[in-house]
């Protein structure tokens, strides 16, 4: 299916309902657009990257693409954790590029109407608001909409090396 | 007379014997003038009357002999015989000249000195005439020498009668010094006698004054000497002269004084040993007391050491049923600590068991979980296809609904096994405890044990202890009744002390040195020291030997009982 279909399938159901993957990390839930999962795999060894940001953990063999992962722990400044089994990396892609997402665990997928959504405020979680799109009751928890570009947009320095790899469309 | 009376003794003596030699040698002196007198009468008797005498007798023998051998001459015919007699005759003669020259040295008076001229005068007549005859004889003139003796007989008898005058004057002059002697014999006799008299009177009378000088003061001495021996200390003698005697009665006088002094003193010093007799006997008395206490203290003592052997004895038993106790525990304690190890075991099985069901619940817990991740991809696909996917988007969803009834189930089962696997823990733990506290117990055990070993050491030093008291007590039980027979002999000794004391005081009491009369100190009547040795005596028997403690030997943390040492030590 086309990302064009995807995208007008999504605007279809955008003025109705959004479909977000939630995840945890730590206490509090995240929750990001579905359609920009591409996957969801367990947790597998991060081959870490000289000079890369803190938040860049390493890179990751997806059956044989490369693909960046980014621990969102050190990205919202929490405290590291211990990785194992049960972590989660979220596969994601953005048309431009695909990039893991290190989180602890994930929760379920959310159907929220926009009338759900509320705007984030300024307090309480360790993201960043430019990387909130807003907040979202998830069964008692509230999750916290996360904007992904403005999440992944310094995730550059093995972009370039992974851009050519990432030139062989990442079809699945 | 005082000044000879201080002579020494021997002055004394000696002027008295020099006064009775002086009269001795003037008896002697008599004596010997005497003697002297009659000596020279004798002498003179004998060299001027004998000697005189003889020899006018020998001239008398020989012209009697010349006058024979003028008629032998006469009568012989011989020739030969004639000249042999002549010569004869000349020796005759020579006899006569010798016999009347040695006469005529003793003639003194004038009458004989007439008479020897006429000798003198008559002899050469008569020689002449002898010659004649023998003239006459030899020439065998018989007749004319018978003539001329005839014409000389008168001649002869002359010659002979003057000699013969001579002797008899001679005679009597001898007979005169001898009656002169005689008177003088018997004068000097009785001058002698008197002066003799005289001189025995005046030695007596200075010897017996002069043995009163000195006896006197002796007697005096003597006498003093006996009172002294008396017993009289107090006696003296009079001192009145400075001779020996009169220094010995000085001395004799210092001598008593002393003897007095010291008898004083002896006599002080009997009082006081009198006194200390006393004292000693009743210290010995003391002393015998003491030595008594001593022997009822010594019961006692032996008493509470026969207790306290006992006690030992219960102790030694007491620690040894806490040992046998001590050991029974051990033994359970270990039973229940392989016990313990058992349950331990047996949990760690549990556990091996548990974690294999976590591993697999785990196993099953990835799959739920990667059934969900799955289910999510599943949906994020199906929520992509958009309206195709979504019968996809149920299933889906089914399977993360079964997923999560999976991962639940899991969960729970991991719940339970987590509890399972506490109480396990908890069990284990509790057993482990157990186990701990089993250990601890074999270790007090062990502790007991020792200490039981201690109470055994303890006990038997105890019973050495003992032993050792009971040989002290034994030694000064012997040294009770060494105590107790000297003090004995002490009281004894005390008793003779002042039996010896008061013969002392009887014997000084005898001599008198003083005016007053004296006090003897009485001594008290002899310790009964002889009541102690029956009291020795009977606290004797009870320090017998307590017998050594059998005590039992500590026991190895090994559990096996150990051979217990030292010889006189039971065995358990």
């Amino acid at each position: 299916m086309t990302e064009n279909t995807a995208r007008s399938d999504v605007q279809m159901h955008s003025d109705a309902m959004q479909q977000f993957l939630t995840f945890s990390l730590g206490n509090e839930e995240y929750g990001i657009e579905l359609l920009k999962v591409q996957e969801i795999k367990g947790y597998s060894p991060v081959t870490p990257i000289p000079n890369c940001p803190a938040h860049v953990k390493g890179v990751l063999n997806l059956r044989g693409a490369v693909i960046p992962v980014v621990d969102l722990r050190v990205r919202f400044g929490m405290d590291a954790a211990e990785y194992n089994k049960f972590n989660v990396i979220i596969v994601t892609n953005m048309g431009s590029k695909v990039v893991g997402l290190l989180v602890d665990a994930v929760s379920d997928v959310l159907n929220v109407g926009p009338a759900d959504v509320r705007p984030a405020p300024d307090f309480g979680t360790h993201a960043d608001t430019r990387f909130i799109s807003g907040m979202a009751a998830c069964g008692e928890k509230i999750a916290v909409l996360l904007e992904l570009d403005t999440l992944l947009v310094d995730v550059e320095a093995p972009h370039e090396a992974e851009t050519e790899m990432a030139a062989k469309p990442a079809a699945n | 007379m005082q000044w000879f009376k201080n002579r020494k003794t021997l002055t004394k003596l000696m002027l008295a014997f020099c006064l009775m030699s002086v009269l001795m040698a003037v008896v002697g002196y008599q004596g010997i003038s005497a003697a002297n007198t009659i000596n020279g009468m004798l002498t003179t008797l004998y060299e001027r009357d004998m000697t005189g005498l003889s020899a006018i007798k020998d001239a008398g023998n020989a012209i009697a002999h010349i006058g024979r051998e003028t008629r032998s001459g006469i009568l012989s015919n011989d020739p030969a015989e004639v000249e042999q007699l002549s010569r004869t005759i000349d020796t005759e003669f020579a006899t006569v000249d010798a016999s009347l020259s040695a006469a005529e040295k003793t003639l003194v008076t004038e009458e004989t000195k007439a008479q020897m001229a006429k000798v003198k005068e008559l002899r050469p007549q008569y020689e002449a005439m002898v010659r004649d005859i023998l003239r006459f004889s030899a020439a065998r003139n018989n007749k004319d020498a018978w003539d001329r003796m005839q014409k000389a007989a008168g001649l002869a008898h002359q010659f002979e009668a003057a000699v013969k005058d001579i002797a008899d004057v001679k005679e009597k002059l001898g007979q005169k010094s001898y009656e002169e002697s005689d008177a003088l014999y018997h004068s000097l006799r009785s001058t002698l006698i008197a002066v003799l008299g005289v001189s025995v009177v005046l030695c007596l009378s200075i010897g017996y004054f002069i043995a009163q000088l000195i006896a006197k003061p002796l007697v005096a001495t003597l006498a003093t000497l006996e009172k002294v021996a008396d017993g009289d200390l107090t006696a003296a003698v009079e001192v009145n002269s400075e001779d020996e005697v009169g220094t010995m009665a000085q001395s004799l006088n210092r001598t008593i004084e002393e003897m007095r002094r010291a008898l004083t003193e002896v006599r002080t010093s009997a009082e006081n040993m009198a006194g200390s007799s006393q004292e000693l006997a009743s210290a010995s008395e003391e002393l015998a007391s003491g030595a008594q206490e001593q022997a009822s203290s010594l019961e006692e003592t032996t008493a509470t050491l026969e207790e306290i052997t006992s006690t030992v004895k219960q102790n030694a038993d007491n620690a040894k049923q806490a040992n046998q106790v001590a050991v029974g525990s051990r033994d359970t304690a270990e039973k229940g600590g392989s016990v313990v190890t058992e349950a331990v075991a047996a949990m760690g099985e549990i556990n091996e068991a548990s974690k294999n069901i976590a591993d697999i619940i785990t196993t099953i817990d990835e799959i739920a979980f990667q059934t969900n991740l799955l289910a999510l991809n599943a949906a994020v696909e199906a929520a992509r296809a958009g309206e195709q996917g979504r019968g996809f988007a149920v299933v889906a969803t089914e399977v993360r609904n079964l997923a999560q009834r999976s991962a639940t189930s899991a969960k729970e089962i991991k719940r339970l096994i987590g509890d399972s696997v506490r109480k396990v823990e908890n069990g284990s733990g509790l057993v482990n405890k157990s186990g701990e506290t089993l250990h601890q117990i074999i270790d007090s055990v062990k502790r007991v044990t020792d200490i039981v070993a201690e109470i055994a050491a303890a006990s038997r030093e105890q019973s050495l202890g003992i032993e050792q008291v009971n040989k002290a007590m034994v030694q000064m039980d012997q040294v009770t009744q060494t105590n107790s027979s000297q003090t004995e002999e002490l009281s004894a000794t005390a008793q003779s002390l002042a039996t010896h004391a008061e013969q002392l005081q009887v014997l000084v009491q005898r001599f008198k040195v003083d005016s007053h009369g004296t006090q003897r100190v009485h001594i008290a009547a002899p310790v009964k020291a002889a009541r102690l040795k029956e009291k020795a005596a009977v606290a004797r028997p009870h320090v017998a030997a307590v017998p050594p403690v059998a005590v039992p030997s500590p026991v190895k943390p090994n559990g096996h009982d150990t051979t217990a040492d030292a010889n006189a030590f039971v065995e358990f």
